[in-house]
């Protein structure tokens, strides 16, 4: 089979170079995961490091890097190409965040530089980030009151702030000036360059090594390669047309709508096609680069191939964005700042129920839950200093179940794909003046079906000695719980939906969709998130499983009986073998 | 005297006894897994190579130095105590949480090792201490009661206790443990404070539960060597290999056993910077390439590296460990064409069984040893009298690789060679120019059997001109543990501004970890001249959630010397990051105490140098192909048991060893030296 294969060069520096280049990206995060600065950066390793060709095809990406941002950087660094032409030198180094030009939101500040060797450009490296603030209405980045752009913060067309290996002190003060925590976000650029500067000493190395036009040859090999294997996957699913949709949970009164998915197989390529509403005046859009990522995403889990991953696994995947100006192919001055999220998990779950229609079992898996978090600001009572904290240690649900295991518990939002680590309580509350109150898992979280799906999140927080408090909540499912694959369907409801609320006085005050809150002093917030759905009937799940569910916690003696019918007494445990029968007979019928 | 060094592997155990001459006696016996008889079978070889009783060997014996392998085994095979936890209430996950993460972004059915303490065994306590160390909520005793009535009632064995900041303030954790020890005396228990006090529930709690889990299988074994070792009528010391690259006692390992988790190649630098420093070099990188895997550390201007907040066998640790980079590159690693038609060799490997194609009832898959039979580079048979197939290996390799990738065989040989190295090659440089560190011109010291084969590749690939390759290298962690060190750890974390340190509380803080080593190490036999203290303080700029390590200057602290850590610990950001950062505070994580406890020093014994004459080890000559040859060619092959101190090899040639192979290409330079170690010179 293998000897149809012609490669330009030899098959053995082939992949000697390719594991080269790997083992760049790898150096590159250690440096970012060893400096970084601000919050969601260092604990969340919301970054990714990317090494592009000289014409910006993707080479090579970090092994745990966030899915998210690979998509966008391919779509940013060919617009930033084009846009210096042959205004660009050694030394250069580009920052860009704006989503019109290839960003997702603009929390997510790149670095991108070119590499030249004898004058030739070669490569481009790059590390994107998310970043703790962009100034804008809002501390923290995610802006749900905006409802333009402009409104979200400081936008960075591709500009240069190193110009010939001079820094361009001006433009970064530019920059610093529009942003509220400028001290750790100089310090998170630092870390940037750093990780850039490890990948272009390296890649010089190797083009000494072996010659530009060995590597050049590499380079056009590796992109087949990737091609190849995709084309192989793809080739195996049944030809057709196969509709897929997801909701987005109505915000400031737009009403629940529908996001429609048309995805096309023919032979060994796919088209994607998106069909929906005009975009909304709210921080839910998608621009095309974003959109692009969690299409890439998914196609990628469902081909469940190993890594390397290029450019050329893109090349079978046509993408339609829709009409401008709606949600997935939005344009100025649609707002963006949790687009990384809602929409891009909606669209990865459209994309889901499409592809579930033609993939093999061994290759399906269920909606990971909602990751809703929330940010808190406030003035710190003891230094009086502004402070914004994003919670990513509230914002965990559960991962989905696949075929043959459960979901694991506690994931970060699916368009990170198990890249964001939580930060601990006892690092949170060294940082911040917080007091965290719970932090577990929430029973019942997870969606019932012959696999469960992993459980989310239960947490509660205080803020002692505070005035005031403003939180501002993001992410969806309050509505629709996550869903699951091959008849897992939930019973239970309540546990599978998003749940954030003010405690005062034993009281509830329940917080809808891109809402915020101002909390007094005593007042608690909670945060309770959903897991992952389910795959496979319930009531097919093996009892013994479940009652070990109960006992520890995962789900209820109610969650048992209703998701599952398995009758369970609830003070031994034990389980109700003939009542269960009965039961699980009856739903059979 | 003699000091006894053992080092259980999966197949093999090895013996090396060393007297204070230093003169060096080697068994290999085979493992006996989950028993001590390895030490009969072990004690009777080197009696018989020394001519004397085992009873004439056990009196003159005053050390055995072991490395167990209960701990790792304990874990692997999931045969943990039943292990209970008690937290703070709501927050009772963080075990099984993982931190949230996951590798491999695009594989959604990779799955974590089941959680040790499953979830309906972690217990919840009403209390709460605050970042300062301040109570917030005392703690609800009638919580611990109950929980303690569960543990009884399911027939607990052990518990680990893990209090939000308890390590700045250990009382809640001291008083849980108290009601515990007084209701089930025989629950081993563990606490966080006291295991590992640093920030960080997830590390501090979970390498707690590793502890407490692991004390009942660890304590047994320590016993029933000792046991084992009395009936055989040794009066002597026992001591333990720890992770930390360290000597420990069985009792403090049976009360730390986390100390003895992955210790299995912690021995290898320590044993490669004593090589090293005979030649005056105090830079290394030690290598050993085995069966399955390559171990890979840097040793730099004499200092073992270390690392902490690894996963080990999918379970985080975050005591101080010896870094060693494991890859699986080995002689047994199979050569393999993916699907995307790229040339991938490892991390497969064909292990011992069946091995690797041209051993008898070898396996199906071309792997590393099949290329370099195919090359001429290894011999036909190997030790212990097992006869290699090169034509069976040739087979594998044309069919598996030549043909679909349109290769000759010898193209696809010295392709799998080519890749295998740059694996490697890969792997030492991630571990140096990765961090900062440069590894030109320094040396490289082997160990294990298939590394001598290769080490020309390696060294030349990163500059390196100069490898030493100790003819016992087969044995190599067997000898870094008889001439290692005891060694503790000790940590406080300290979370504040460098520049607000209360330095009356740090000097009283080292005072107290300092007398804490002296009185540990006393109980392990060590004088107190023996003993040497490092001061060291983990800082890292304002914002940053990762820390470096530097040392402390000795003596007391005082404001000069804060300027100076801060100095110390820019240099060291700037080396490992590319950048210092001269405008953000620097903060202080934690202090820490190492204590060295000087066990012996071996002299070293020196051969006589003869003339450099070498004709007469020359066994014979084989056909061989080197990288840039057209064709094969006669290449000398030396019995190396022949070679004598002094005399000099030029390449093309081949060194046949009993245990190893050592391959010297065109352009090098082979010498045995004085000290049982060969040197290769690259031009």
């Amino acid at each position: 089979m293998n000897s149809n294969i012609k490669h330009r060069v030899d098959p053995v520096t082939l992949s000697i170079v390719l594991g080269y280049l790997e083992t760049l990206t790898k150096q590159m995060t250690l440096v970012m995961t060893s400096t970084a600065r601000s919050g969601i950066f260092k604990f969340a390793h919301d970054y990714s490091d990317v090494i592009f060709d000289g014409q910006c095809r993707c080479l090579v990406q970090g092994e745990d890097d966030q899915p998210i941002h690979l998509g966008t950087m391919a779509t940013a660094a060919e617009i930033i190409s084009q846009h210096f032409g042959n205004d660009i030198y050694e030394g250069d180094i580009i920052y860009h965040n704006d989503p019109a030009t290839g960003g997702a939101h603009l929390q997510d500040m790149m670095a991108i530089a070119p590499v030249f060797i004898d004058n030739e450009l070669m490569f481009w490296v790059a590390n994107k980030a998310h970043q703790i603030d962009t100034g804008g209405m809002l501390a923290g980045g995610y802006q749900s009151l905006a409802e333009e752009i402009y409104q979200e913060g400081i936008r960075i067309p591709p500009v240069k702030i190193f110009e010939k290996g001079r820094e361009r002190k001006d433009i970064i003060d530019l920059v610093m000036a529009n942003i509220r925590y400028p001290l750790e976000q100089r310090g998170d650029l630092a870390a940037q360059l750093g990780a850039c500067g490890v990948a272009i000493t390296g890649l010089r190395n190797l083009v000494k090594k072996y010659g530009k036009q060995t590597i050049k040859d590499c380079i056009e090999d590796m992109m087949d390669m990737g091609e190849r294997r995709i084309r192989g996957v793809i080739t195996n699913w049944p030809d057709g047309v196969y509709h897929g949709v997801d909701y987005l949970e109505s915000i400031r009164g737009s009403g629940d709508l529908e996001l429609k998915v048309k995805v096309t197989i023919e032979g060994d390529a796919m088209t994607v096609e998106w069909d929906t509403p005009p975009v909304l005046p709210a921080f839910v859009n998608s621009y095309p680069g974003n959109t692009l990522a969690s299409v890439y995403h998914q196609v990628l889990v469902s081909a469940r191939l190993e890594p390397p991953f290029n450019a050329g696994c893109y090349r079978p995947i046509r993408v339609n964005f829709g009409p401008p100006g709606t949600i997935a192919n939005a344009i100025l001055p649609a707002a963006c700042s949790n687009a990384t999220t809602t929409p891009a998990q909606n669209f990865l779950n459209a994309m889901r129920r499409a592809l579930s229609q033609v993939l093999p079992k061994e290759n399906l898996n269920a909606c990971w839950g909602e990751s809703a978090g929330f940010t808190s600001s406030s003035v710190n009572p003891s230094t009086n200093k502004r402070y914004t904290w994003l919670h990513i240690d509230a914002a965990v649900s559960g991962m989905g179940a696949v075929w043959g295991a459960d979901g694991m518990p506690w994931m970060h939002t699916e368009v990170g794909a198990g890249a964001i680590s939580t930060p601990q309580v006892e690092e949170v509350e060294n940082d911040y003046p917080m007091l965290i109150t719970r932090s577990e898992f929430r029973a019942d979280s997870g969606g019932s079906g012959k696999w469960r799906g992993g459980l989310g999140g239960s947490y509660m927080v205080e803020y002692p000695n505070h005035k005031q408090v403003t939180i501002a909540v993001m992410g969806q499912g309050n509505k629709f719980a996550p869903c699951g694959v091959l008849g897992a369907t939930n019973r239970l409801l309540e546990p599978k939906l998003v749940r954030r609320y003010v405690l005062r006085d034993g009281k509830k005050t329940m917080l809808g969709t891109g809402e915020r809150v101002i909390l007094d002093e005593g007042d608690r917030f909670v945060c309770e998130v959903s897991g992952g759905g389910g795959m496979g009937n319930p009531f097919e799940r093996d009892v013994d499983e479940v009652r070990m569910d109960v006992q520890n916690e995962f789900v209820s003696v109610e969650g048992a009986l209703k998701d599952y019918g398995v009758v369970i007494e609830p003070v031994t445990l034990r389980v109700n073998t003939e009542a269960t029968a009965k039961l699980r007979k009856k739903s059979s019928v | 005297m003699y000091r006894l060094g053992i080092d259980i592997g999966g197949t093999f155990t090895d013996f090396v006894l060393l007297n204070e001459q230093g003169e060096i006696n080697l068994a290999k016996v085979r493992s006996t897994p989950g028993s001590v008889n390895f030490m009969h079978d072990g004690l009777k070889v080197l009696c018989h190579n020394l001519n004397i009783t085992t009873d004439e060997l056990l009196q003159r014996l005053d050390m055995i130095i072991h490395g167990m392998t209960v701990s790792t085994n304990t874990i692997i095979q999931q045969r943990w105590a039943d292990t209970w936890l008690m937290t703070t209430r709501g927050f009772r996950d963080f075990l099984e949480a993982r931190l949230g993460w996951k590798p491999k972004r695009y594989d959604y059915f990779w799955r974590y090792p089941p959680v040790i303490v499953p979830r309906y065994k972690r217990l919840p306590v009403s209390e709460r201490t605050r970042a300062n160390g301040e109570i917030w909520e005392p703690i609800n005793t009638t919580d611990v009661m109950d929980n303690i009535e569960k543990m009884r009632k399911a027939g607990a064995e052990a518990c680990a206790i893990c209090f939000l900041h308890a390590y700045a303030n250990p009382t809640h954790e001291r008083e849980a443990a108290e009601l515990i020890k007084e209701e089930l005396p025989e629950v081993e228990i563990s606490i966080s404070s006291d295991v590992l006090p640093i920030h960080r529930e997830y590390q501090r709690g979970s390498t707690t539960v590793l502890n407490a889990s692991l004390k009942t299988s660890v304590s047994k074994y320590v016993e029933d060597l000792g046991k084992a070792l009395r009936t055989l009528g040794f009066t002597g010391e026992v001591r333990y290999v720890q992770s930390n690259g360290g000597l420990g006692s069985g009792e403090f390992l049976a009360d730390m056993p986390i100390y003895a988790l992955n210790s299995g190649p912690a021995m290898g630098p320590e044993a490669g910077l004593f090589f090293a420093s005979l030649f005056n070099r105090d830079t290394l990188l030690i290598c050993d390439m085995g069966g399955t895997s390559f171990d890979v550390s840097f040793v730099q201007e004499g200092s073992i590296p270390m690392v902490k907040d690894v996963d080990v066998c999918g379970y985080r640790v975050a005591i101080p460990m010896v870094d060693v980079t494991t890859l699986g590159a080995g002689g047994g690693s199979i050569a393999w064409i993916d699907d995307s038609g790229r040339l991938r060799v490892g991390p497969k490997s064909a292990e011992a069984e069946p091995g690797p194609a041209c051993y008898p009832q070898g396996g199906q898959e071309p792997t590393v040893t099949d290329a370099n039979l195919c090359l001429g580079l290894l011999p036909n048979g190997l030790a212990g009298g097992m006869e290699l197939d090169r034509l069976r290996a040739e087979q594998i390799i044309q069919q598996k690789i030549a043909s679909p990738l349109g290769l000759t065989l010898y193209e696809a040989a010295q392709g799998i060679i080519d890749i295998v190295n740059s694996n490697m090659v890969n792997g030492c440089e991630a571990i140096t120019i990765g961090k900062g560190y440069n590894v030109r011109d320094t040396v490289l010291v082997t160990g294990g059997g298939c590394t001598p084969a290769h080490a020309y590749d390696i060294a030349n690939a990163l500059g390196i001109k100069e490898v030493i390759i100790p003819k016992i290298g087969g044995v190599l962690c067997a000898f870094g543990a008889v001439v290692a060190n005891s060694k503790r750890d000790y940590i406080r974390a300290y979370l504040t501004k460098l520049g607000e340190a209360d330095i009356g509380w740090m000097n009283v803080t080292y005072r107290e970890l300092e007398e804490k080593a002296f009185a540990d190490l006393k109980k392990d036999k060590i004088q107190r001249e023996k003993i040497q203290i490092v001061r060291t303080i983990e800082l890292r700029y304002e914002g940053q959630s990762h820390e470096l390590t530097v040392n402390v200057p000795p003596g007391e602290i005082r404001a000069e010397t804060l300027a100076a850590i801060r100095e110390l610990f820019h240099k060291e950001h700037e080396k490992f990051f590319t950048f210092r950062d001269m405008v953000s505070p620097c903060h202080i994580v934690s202090l820490g105490v190492v204590g060295y406890g000087q066990v012996m020093k071996p002299s070293v014994t020196r051969d006589t140098r003869g003339n450099g004459d070498a004709s007469s080890a020359q066994k014979g000559s084989r056909l061989t192909l080197f990288r840039g040859y057209k064709e094969s060619r006669e290449t000398p092959v030396f019995d190396g048991g022949q070679l004598k101190c002094g005399h000099i090899i030029n390449g093309p040639a081949i060194v046949e060893e009993e245990t190893t192979t050592i391959v010297v290409p065109p352009g090098s330079t082979l010498e045995l030296t004085e000290y049982q170690a060969y040197l290769l010179h690259i031009q």
